[in-house]
């Protein structure tokens, strides 16, 4: 995985590079954050030319390794003005591994027309794509495999990526060819859009990878962490059971689950939309649904689920604690279905689920449809389909949704949605979204596995700034933060590298890589005008004491900057 | 002697609902190995008290509602 792969929108070029000495060992985010700080102006406007998108796949990606497929992007993001970067798992990172390449940067944008990357064994190769414009992401899909066959991996933007909306993401396809994995925060699939790039095919078929160095240890590691997977109840049994949405049971009983625009913590029809729920529902229908799914290939833990409607057919896939919390919950809905539909059709205009779960929060607040009524918000979100003035509105996140809408109420940091862990009780979480670069990001540093009373504030600044490090570290690899939950140690992790490629590597080198892409994030941000002022929650959260767990937001600035 | 309601909310376990009477001052630790949980399960253990995540060593008080949760994230 020595080659970068730089791509000119403007000059419709597409060419291979050696990857600098200097980025040896950086991959996953690591590698997108470098980039971006290396090569985007933070002043730039991050939907004009000189903004960058870059792709990036982890370390240990295209081998045998579970859960180490995570595909990052990273660039200047038009949601929060800052540095971003989003993961999400599916294909696509193990195609660029096996086709060699690290990392593939966009740059500049198409004077006319919409374009299709392609890389296969024979190079990298630009394409007229005006046919593809406009199609929702599983037509697109669709279209892509009838094209280049159904082993691809596809990266591609929805309708909204290609209008430039801020809540549009950047998905890939699953190895089943569904086509919704997502990057979905900071409105990356804006800036894929701006570039006039609608889809990158990677095709591997005919490639050999490269074997491992030390293939017998390298394997032999391996091994160890699938033990330590079947060993650990969360991973061999309760996410392939009951996937991410597992989560909401822990959340509803500490009054930590979004409610109606978190106005509580706790929601009365949270046994209606659990994990258990989840499970009954897919498992009670049959057909073509699947509680327990992996979205990468070879991954033990299997989180991902296919949801099937009532005749069984699958109508989203996954369906997970995030969607379920933000659309469910947060918007009063106890219906899976209804969910599930809506999580559907963000899928296909390509929105971020929990963008649009919180800007349907603040509409509902501002009286435009009521808290719970179902078909109002599948209604509202077809009008994002639709390009309505409304669907352009909740397609420009909650922080423009809530401002137009005059609501006072806007769950928003640093301009991005809030994810579903009310951060006054789960107040680790809440310095996470207050301090990371990347904005309101609970991937960014959950708190949520720490053993800590998450309802008080005593370590909790400590315990985000061990928690943002810890996800820079998995996200710089490429591995998925669930593989977190059985990791005895982190050395096999720098085992494994060195394994591979023969390196002479340790945890101290990768925990500095971590700690050095923090910085640089935090940097860009400094220079981009994003100051430690802009490192708070919304007001509101500071005197309006959550019910269910009797606590206000009580971290202030002059803590957080310690 | 204290009085308790202890939901076990694990997926790798039969969901139930126990009344159990403790001994004074006994602790989050004391209920776990009532319930025959040992260390190595308590490890991937989290426990809420009337709705608040409570640590090992905090006690436990008469009425108090425990709910036994794996530890998780989501996403």
């Amino acid at each position: 995985m020595k080659k970068l792969l730089r791509v000119n929108l403007k000059k419709l070029t597409a060419k291979y590079e050696d990857l600098p000495e200097g980025y040896r060992l950086l991959s996953g985010r690591s590698l997108t954050s470098r980039i971006v700080f290396d090569e985007v102006s933070p002043l730039a406007d991050p939907l004009g030319p000189q903004n960058k998108l870059v792709y990036a796949c982890g370390l240990l990606a295209g081998t045998g390794l579970s859960s180490a497929g995570r595909l990052s992007v990273g660039a200047k993001s038009p949601l929060t003005g800052g540095i971003k970067e989003s993961n999400a798992g599916g294909i696509a990172a193990f195609k660029m591994a096996r086709l060699g390449i690290r990392a593939l940067v966009l740059e500049e944008q198409a004077d006319s027309g919409q374009y299709l990357l392609i890389v296969d064994k024979n190079g990298p190769r630009l394409e007229p794509a005006n046919n593809l414009a406009m199609l929702g992401v599983y037509e697109k899909a669709t279209r892509l495999y009838s094209i280049y066959g159904p082993r691809i991996g596809a990266i591609m933007i929805g309708p909204a990526g290609e209008r430039r909306q801020l809540a549009a993401g950047i998905t890939n396809n699953d190895p089943g060819g569904t086509p919704t994995r997502y990057c979905g925060r900071g409105g990356l699939g804006a800036v894929m859009g701006s570039k006039g790039l609608l889809a990158v095919v990677l095709d591997d078929s005919g490639v050999r990878p490269e074997p491992a160095v030390r293939p017998d240890q390298f394997n032999s590691k391996i091994r160890e962490i699938a033990k330590w997977i079947k060993e650990t109840p969360q991973t061999a049994e309760v996410f392939p059971k009951y996937g991410t949405a597992a989560m909401l049971s822990n959340t509803n009983a500490i009054g930590a689950l979004p409610t109606r625009n978190f106005s509580r913590g706790t929601f009365e029809g949270a046994e209606k939309i659990n994990g258990y729920a989840v499970h009954q529902t897919i498992t009670s229908r049959g057909g073509e649904g699947a509680a327990t799914h992996a979205c990468m290939p070879g991954c033990l833990i299997r989180c991902s689920n296919i949801f099937p409607g009532k005749e069984g057919k699958p109508v989203v896939s996954p369906l997970e604690y995030e969607t379920i919390g933000m659309v469910g919950a947060n918007c009063g809905i106890d219906d899976l279905d209804t969910i599930a539909h809506i999580n559907r059709l963000c899928n296909d205009y390509g929105v971020d689920t929990i963008e649009v779960g919180c800007a349907l929060g603040v509409a509902m607040e501002a009286g435009l449809i009521s808290f719970g009524d179902s078909g109002a918000a599948l209604r509202m979100v077809e009008e994002i389909g639709r390009d309505t003035i409304l669907g352009k509105l909740l397609a420009s996140g909650v922080a423009i949704a809530g401002r137009v809408l005059g609501v006072l109420r806007i769950p928003a940091v640093k301009g991005q949605g809030i994810a579903a862990y009310d951060p006054r009780a789960m107040k680790g979480t809440g310095v996470t979204y207050a301090t990371s670069p990347m904005g309101a990001d609970h991937t960014a540093g959950n708190t949520a596995r720490a053993n800590t009373r998450h309802d008080l504030k005593d370590h909790k600044v400590s315990l985000s700034k061990d928690s943002q490090l810890g996800a820079v570290f998995m996200d710089s690899l490429g591995l998925c933060l669930m593989l977190g939950a059985c990791l005895k140690n982190r050395e096999i992790l720098a085992g494994l590298v060195a394994d591979r490629f023969g390196w002479n590597v340790t945890l101290d080198d990768f925990t500095r890589v971590a700690e050095d892409t923090l910085a640089l994030e935090k940097e860009f941000n400094l220079h981009a005008g994003i100051t430690s002022a802009q490192d708070r929650l919304p007001e509101f959260f500071y005197h309006e004491i959550n019910p269910d767990c009797g606590a206000v937001f009580d971290i202030f600035d002059e803590e957080m900057g310690k | 002697m204290i009085n308790v309601t202890v939901e076990m909310n694990l997926p790798w376990l039969p969901r139930k609902t126990v009344r159990l009477t403790l001994a004074q001052g006994s602790t989050i630790t004391a209920l776990l190995e009532t319930l025959g949980i040992d260390r190595q399960m308590a490890r991937h253990i989290t426990t809420a008290v009337n709705g608040r995540i409570r640590l090992a060593e905090d006690p436990l008080s008469e009425g108090d509602r425990v709910l036994v949760l794996p530890i998780l994230c989501g996403g």
